[in-house]
C-alpha cells in the first residue's frame, strides 16, 4: 500500500490540526477508564469501599440503633476514601510519570492540562462510584428506608461521591508532585493529615475533604460551607496538579 | 523548510549536562544520530520532540517551538528508547488512542491505526495485548503509534535496540521506504552498522556536542580498527559461541550464563555469522545488544580525549 506519506502510510489520515483541550480531555478520559477496567486497581477498590458493610452487618446484628448505625457507616467510609481513589487515581497518573509512557503523551499535539483533566474525569466518578456503591449497601443492610430516610441517604450518598472526587484530584496533584510515592503519600495525606484536620473544632477544619464531607451529609453544621470547602479543595488541588505537569519535563 | 535548526542549543538535568551549546541544522532526509549511551542523542531527540524545553538556546522544529506549540508536534512522530507502552491494551488500541491524540479526528483513528500495523509488519499480532509482545513486536507498535497520524519528522529513538536480526532488516527497508516517500527520519543508535544499514548521512555525537556530521564512511573506518562486541542473548549461548569460535574476525568470546559476547574486529561478517548459526541450529534468541564500551572507546578517540560535560542516558 501506499499514500502521500510514504508505503504503508495511512492515505489522509492526518487530520485538521491538534486537538482541542476537549476532545483530549474525552479521549484520555477514555483512555484511562479502559486500562482502569482491565487492571486490578478498580475490583481491589470496590473491594475496599464494601469493607465497611462488614462492620455494619455486625452493628446490625447486635441490634444498634439504626441511626447511629448509618451514622457509623458513614464515618467508616470516610476512613476508606483516602484509599480508593489513591489506588485509583494514583498510579494512572503516577505510572505515566514513573514508567515513562508521558512521552507518548508530551509528544503529542495537546494541551498538558488536559493530561490531569482527562485521568480526573475518566477516574474520578469511578472512585465516587465505589465508594457510594459501599455506602448505599451499607445503607440498605442497616434496613434502607426503614431505618434512615432516603433523603438522608441521598445526601449521604452525595457528600461522599462529592468528597471521593475531592480526594481524587488531591491524589492527583501529590501524583504529579511525588510520582514515585504517590499512592502511599497521598494515603498518609488524607488519612493522618486531612483527616484529623478535618475532626478539630478549629477554622482550620474547612480545608478538610472530611469536614466538608460530613457538613453537605448532614452531620456538621452547615452544608453550604462544606459543599464550598469540597469545591475549593478539587479546584486547588486540579490548580496545583495542572500548573506541575506543564512544567514537567 | 530546514527540518530541525538548533541553535546554542544546551540542556542541563540539574548539574549533569544533557546537550552542550549545539548549534546544527537538519534539511531533511534520513539522518542517523551516532554516539554512545549517555551521549546525549536521547535528550536532542526529547528537545526536538517537545518534550524538554532548552536551558540555553533555542530549537526549532518544522519552523515553530515543539515544547510549547502543539501544532508542531502534530508534525513529529516520536519514538522513545524505553519500551513501556500500556500493555492492557492491544496494538490496535493502543495505536489508534495515539493516532488520535496526535490530532487524526476520532473517527478515522481506527483505520489509520490499522494501516500503520500493517505498515509496520503487524497485521496478525494487532488484537493482542501488548503485554504479551517480545520485543521487536513491541518496537514494531511503537513505529507504528509514531507513523499513524502521517508526521512529516520521524524521531526514532533506538528503533532497532533488542530487535532480532530478521525484525531488524524487515524494519530498516520500512524506514527506508518511509524515507522514500519523503519523510524527514532520524534514527538514532549507539551502533554504527545499524545505522549503516539505513543511512549514509550521519550526525555524531559525544559528551551532548555535535562532533561531527557527514558521510558514515570515514567513521566506519576508524571503528573497525576497534573490536566491536555484540552480546547474544539466547537459551543455548555456548552452541552459538562454539559455532562462530573457528572464526578469523572472532576475537575473543566471554560467556555469561545465559549470553555469550563476542569480540569481533568485522561485525558485518560477524553479524551474518551469527545469524546463520541461530537460525542452523533452531536457538531461541532473547536479544541481540551491542555494548558501546569499544563505540566509546573510538570517540574519546575521534575527540583526542578532551572531555565534555556529564552524560544522560
Amino acid at each position: 500500500m501506499s499514500g502521500p506519506g510514504g508505503p504503508g502510510l495511512p492515505v489522509g489520515a492526518r487530520g485538521p490540526g491538534g486537538l482541542s483541550g476537549l476532545a483530549a480531555t474525552r479521549a484520555l478520559a477514555a483512555l484511562a477508564l479502559v486500562r482502569a477496567a482491565r487492571g486490578k486497581a478498580l475490583w481491589i477498590a470496590l473491594a475496599l469501599a464494601l469493607l465497611p458493610v462488614i462492620v455494619v452487618s455486625v452493628r446490625v446484628g447486635l441490634d444498634h440503633d439504626r441511626a447511629d448505625v448509618w451514622r457509623a457507616a458513614f464515618e467508616l467510609s470516610l476512613l476508606t476514601l483516602p484509599i480508593v481513589p489513591a489506588i485509583l487515581i494514583g498510579p494512572s497518573l503516577a505510572d505515566e510519570l514513573e514508567d515513562r509512557t508521558s512521552a507518548y503523551l508530551w509528544s503529542r499535539a495537546l494541551p498538558r492540562w488536559s493530561i490531569v483533566v482527562g485521568k480526573l474525569v475518566g477516574l474520578a466518578p469511578v472512585a465516587a462510584v465505589c465508594l457510594t456503591v459501599g455506602l448505599a449497601t451499607s445503607w440498605l443492610v442497616a434496613g434502607g428506608p426503614g431505618a434512615v430516610a432516603v433523603a438522608d441517604a441521598w445526601r449521604g450518598l452525595g457528600a461522599l461521591a462529592a468528597a471521593g472526587v475531592a480526594a481524587s484530584a488531591v491524589v492527583a496533584a501529590i501524583a504529579t508532585l511525588v510520582p514515585r510515592h504517590a499512592v502511599a503519600t497521598a494515603v498518609v495525606w488524607l488519612l493522618f493529615v486531612d483527616a484529623p484536620v478535618g475532626a478539630l473544632p478549629i477554622a482550620l477544619q474547612h480545608g478538610s475533604i472530611g469536614f466538608g464531607a460530613r457538613a453537605v451529609a448532614g452531620f456538621g453544621p452547615d452544608a453550604v460551607t462544606g459543599a464550598l470547602t469540597l469545591v475549593a479543595v478539587t479546584a486547588l488541588a486540579v490548580a496545583l496538579a495542572v500548573r506541575r505537569i506543564a512544567r514537567m519535563e | 523548510m530546514t527540518a530541525v535548526r538548533a541553535e546554542r542549543l544546551s540542556k542541563w538535568y540539574g548539574h549533569v549536562l544533557g546537550v552542550s551549546d549545539v548549534t546544527w541544522t537538519l534539511p531533511g532526509g534520513v539522518v542517523g544520530l551516532l554516539g554512545p549511551n549517555g551521549a546525549g542523542k536521547s535528550t536532542l531527540m526529547k528537545l526536538m520532540a517537545g518534550l524538554l524545553r532548552p536551558s540555553r538556546g533555542a530549537i526549532e522544529v518544522l519552523g515553530g517551538d515543539p515544547f510549547a506549540d502543539p501544532w508542531v508536534r502534530r508534525r513529529i512522530g516520536y519514538s522513545p528508547e524505553h519500551e513501556s507502552t500500556y500493555d492492557e491494551l492491544t496494538a490496535r488500541e493502543l495505536v489508534t488512542a495515539l493516532a488520535h491524540l496526535a490530532g487524526v479526528p476520532r473517527a478515522q483513528a481506527p483505520a489509520a491505526a490499522v494501516r500503520a500495523l500493517e505498515a509496520m509488519g503487524m497485521s496478525e499480532a494487532m488484537d493482542r495485548k501488548v503485554r504479551g509482545f517480545s520485543k521487536g513486536m513491541r518496537q514494531r507498535t511503537k513505529l507504528a503509534a509514531t507513523l499513524a497520524h502521517d508526521p512529516d519528522l520521524l524521531v526514532l529513538d533506538e528503533p532497532l535496540t533488542g530487535v532480532d536480526p530478521v525484525a531488524r532488516i524487515d524494519i530498516i527497508e520500512r524506514l527506508k521506504g518511509l524515507a522514500a516517500a519523503g519523510k524527514t527520519v532520524l534514527v538514532s543508535s549507539h551502533v554504527l552498522y545499524e545505522i549503516e544499514a539505513l543511512t549514509e548521512d550521519i550526525v555524531v555525537i559525544y559528551r551532548g556536542q555535535v562532533l561531527a556530521e557527514g558521510n558514515i564512511y570515514e567513521i566506519r573506518r576508524l571503528i573497525d580498527r576497534h573490536p566491536h562486541r555484540i552480546r547474544v542473548e539466547c537459551d543455548r549461548p555456548r552452541e552459538v559461541a562454539a559455532a562462530v569460535a573457528g572464526a578469523d574476525h572472532v576475537a575473543r568470546l566471554v560467556m555469561e550464563r545465559r549470553a555469550v559476547i563476542v569480540e569481533t574486529r568485522d561485525p558485518d561478517r560477524c553479524y551474518d555469522d551469527l545469524a546463520a548459526a541461530i537460525v542452523e541450529r533452531g536457538v531461541e534468541l532473547r536479544a541481540m545488544t551491542s555494548p558501546d564500551n569499544n563505540l566509546g572507546a573510538v570517540f574519546e578517540y575521534l575527540t583526542g580525549g578532551r572531555g565534555g560535560g556529564g552524560g544522560e542516558a
